[in-house]
């Protein structure tokens, strides 16, 4: 509306300062200067989302608490296994943890900031998600910056607490370790946020997909355990089809030094990146064709 | 009777959401499958784990994942919100009561889930091999047992629903269910659990939602042991019918409906 009206006063918001000078840039530029807006972005995002969360904090924190109870009365159900058990497969109380662990840590950063994804086919139903298509913004962008969860702390703090735990048990608390946990945790995240972004980006072209969607939800599952434990064939599947076992199983086998999967530990950010951008595209491709639901 | 009324028209009622039937279809096979690989591998280098065999044991989680939409917690019993908006007025004048009514709503649900995706996975089991019937008495137990589960389990929810009205938090035992599912037994039999923790769980209701139907189910509760263990379900089961009655006479005395 006011591009160009009002000579000399420039009323964009704060954000959006010098987003028009990456036209005259060349090609890095141009990226950079995209990176650096789009990360402003988010932080404003992230502040207005999180100021919305603490209009009710005690509310907030009860609910936390919930969670936190919640992620760790599954757990006690692995600690109490192995009241039992000295090993599940080939692997022991400890190593378990540290699977269990990273497989709820990995979940619940996905949770945490990519929750409004599972909206999106009710966006689509309800022709919503035409607003986010028209802005100049990216949509999967403002898909996932429009909403912070509120519940998934809880679930974090117990993550955070397992894998603390279970290297400690392993004698693998070096900083070393943590950096890697960080990687593949961030890995894991991307990796659950590219099976429901392929899922949701259905709904552009069926309209429905709660289906796809669900059963992204139960590829979860698959995590929180050895990979190894599976039959072949659905090994297979959660290492190159679906790759959930890098959220949680092949990453942790770096930390056990275990010779034989250490190469598929290593790839784990790889396939992360990968297994992104294939999802990315597939959205971006569903999105072309999306024709809109007409009301 | 005029509540099976509910029932039917919750049942039928899922009927028409049929879309994604294939998708809930295939989660709980996948669900079936990640038990059973994962009580083989347990299994693996051990032949019996407190008593329970691995024959038993895969019985009893797999029967679990057969009834598990049947004792799921039910998903809208909404007696929060139907306080907080008021619309809890339309339900108290009706010529029926809500309590038995969401009782017997909830029951067509679960029977619907039982009949769409428990029956399926119980033909794929039977056909692969992977599950036997008992004895004809182990049987009939276990159904009657799995029906006083399912009474367990809404009287769960509802009581909790119903605490909302005095707390007024929306917290309620959805957000704590992991627990509820812990102590019935639902991830591991509670022969499983420390001495300790087994006496709690002996005081909770919980068991009787899972554990005692599966139980008789894997055979794991012998032939001598059923009939009492039937028994204490049955009082477990009136006992949490009678503090829902007496909590929702209760809640209703105190409510105030703001506005309307």
């Amino acid at each position: 509306m006011n591009n160009g009206m009002h000579s000399g006063i420039d009323n964009r918001p704060a954000w959006d300062m010098g987003s028009e000078t990456s036209k005259r840039r060349p090609l890095l530029g141009g990226i950079l200067n995209t990176v650096w807006r789009y990360s402003r972005l988010y932080f404003w995002y992230l502040r207005a989302n999180w100021l919305s969360l603490m209009a009710y904090p005690a509310e907030f924190v009860v609910t936390n608490i919930a969670g936190l109870v919640y992620s760790l009365g599954s757990v006690a159900a692995v600690w109490v296994l192995f009241t039992q058990v000295k090993a599940i497969g080939d692997w022991n109380y400890p190593q378990v943890l540290l699977i269990y662990g990273l497989s709820i840590f990995s979940r619940s950063l996905f949770h945490l900031f990519w929750v409004d994804l599972m909206n999106v086919s009710a966006m689509v139903r309800l022709g919503d998600i035409d607003r986010y298509l028209v802005r100049p913004l990216n949509p999967l962008f403002q898909v996932v910056a429009g909403y912070l969860d509120n519940d998934d702390y809880g679930e974090l703090i117990a993550a955070v607490i397992l894998v603390w735990t279970s290297l400690g048990m392993l004698g693998q608390r070096t900083v070393a370790n943590l950096l890697w946990i960080a990687v593949s945790v961030v890995s894991g995240m991307l990796i659950f946020a590219s099976i429901h972004i392929v899922g949701n980006a259905m709904s552009f072209m069926t309209i429905e997909s709660r289906g796809f969607t669900s059963l992204a939800w139960t590829m979860d599952e698959f995590t929180r355990y050895p990979a190894d434990i599976y039959g072949k064939g659905l090994r297979t599947l959660i290492t190159w089809v679906i790759p959930v076992a890098f959220a949680s199983f092949y990453p942790a086998q770096l930390i056990f030094r275990n010779g034989q999967l250490i190469r598929l530990a290593l790839i784990t950010p790889f396939m992360a990146a990968l297994t992104f951008l294939l999802a990315y595209r597939f959205w971006t491709k569903a999105i072309d064709r999306y024709q809109g639901v007409g009301n | 009777m005029k509540y099976l009324t509910y029932t039917r028209a919750e049942f039928l009622r899922g009927m028409r959401y049929r879309a994604n039937y294939w998708a809930t279809l295939t989660s709980s096979l996948i669900m079936t499958l990640i038990q059973w690989y994962l009580w083989t591998a347990v299994y693996r280098h051990t032949d019996s784990i407190a008593g329970v065999g691995f024959s038993s044991m895969l019985s009893y989680s797999l029967m679990g994942r057969v009834a598990s939409g049947f004792l799921a917690e039910p998903a809208n019993l909404r007696i929060g919100p139907r306080v907080r908006q008021g619309t809890i007025v339309h339900d108290l004048v009706k010529p029926t009561d809500l309590h038995y009514q969401l009782l017997f709503q909830s029951l067509g649900s679960a029977l619907f889930r039982l009949v769409s995706t428990g029956l399926p996975l119980l033909l794929v089991l039977l056909a692969a091999g992977r599950i036997r019937f008992p004895g004809a008495g182990a049987t009939v137990a276990f159904v009657l047992s799995l029906f006083m589960g399912y009474i367990t389990v809404f009287s769960t929810s509802f009581l909790s629903g119903v605490l909302t009205f005095y707390t007024k938090s929306g917290v309620g035992i959805d957000h704590l269910y992991t627990l509820v599912e812990f102590f019935s037994g639902m991830y591991v039999p509670l022969q499983f659990f420390p001495g300790w923790l087994r006496a709690v769980a002996e005081r909770l209701p919980f068991k009787a939602i899972h554990y005692i139907p599966m139980a008789i189910w894997s055979g794991m509760t012998g032939p001598g042991e059923v009939a009492p263990a039937i028994l204490s379900q049955v009082a477990w089961t009136a006992l949490m019918v009678l503090l829902c009655r007496a909590v929702w006479f209760g809640a209703v005395r105190h409510l105030t409906v703001q506005g309307g």
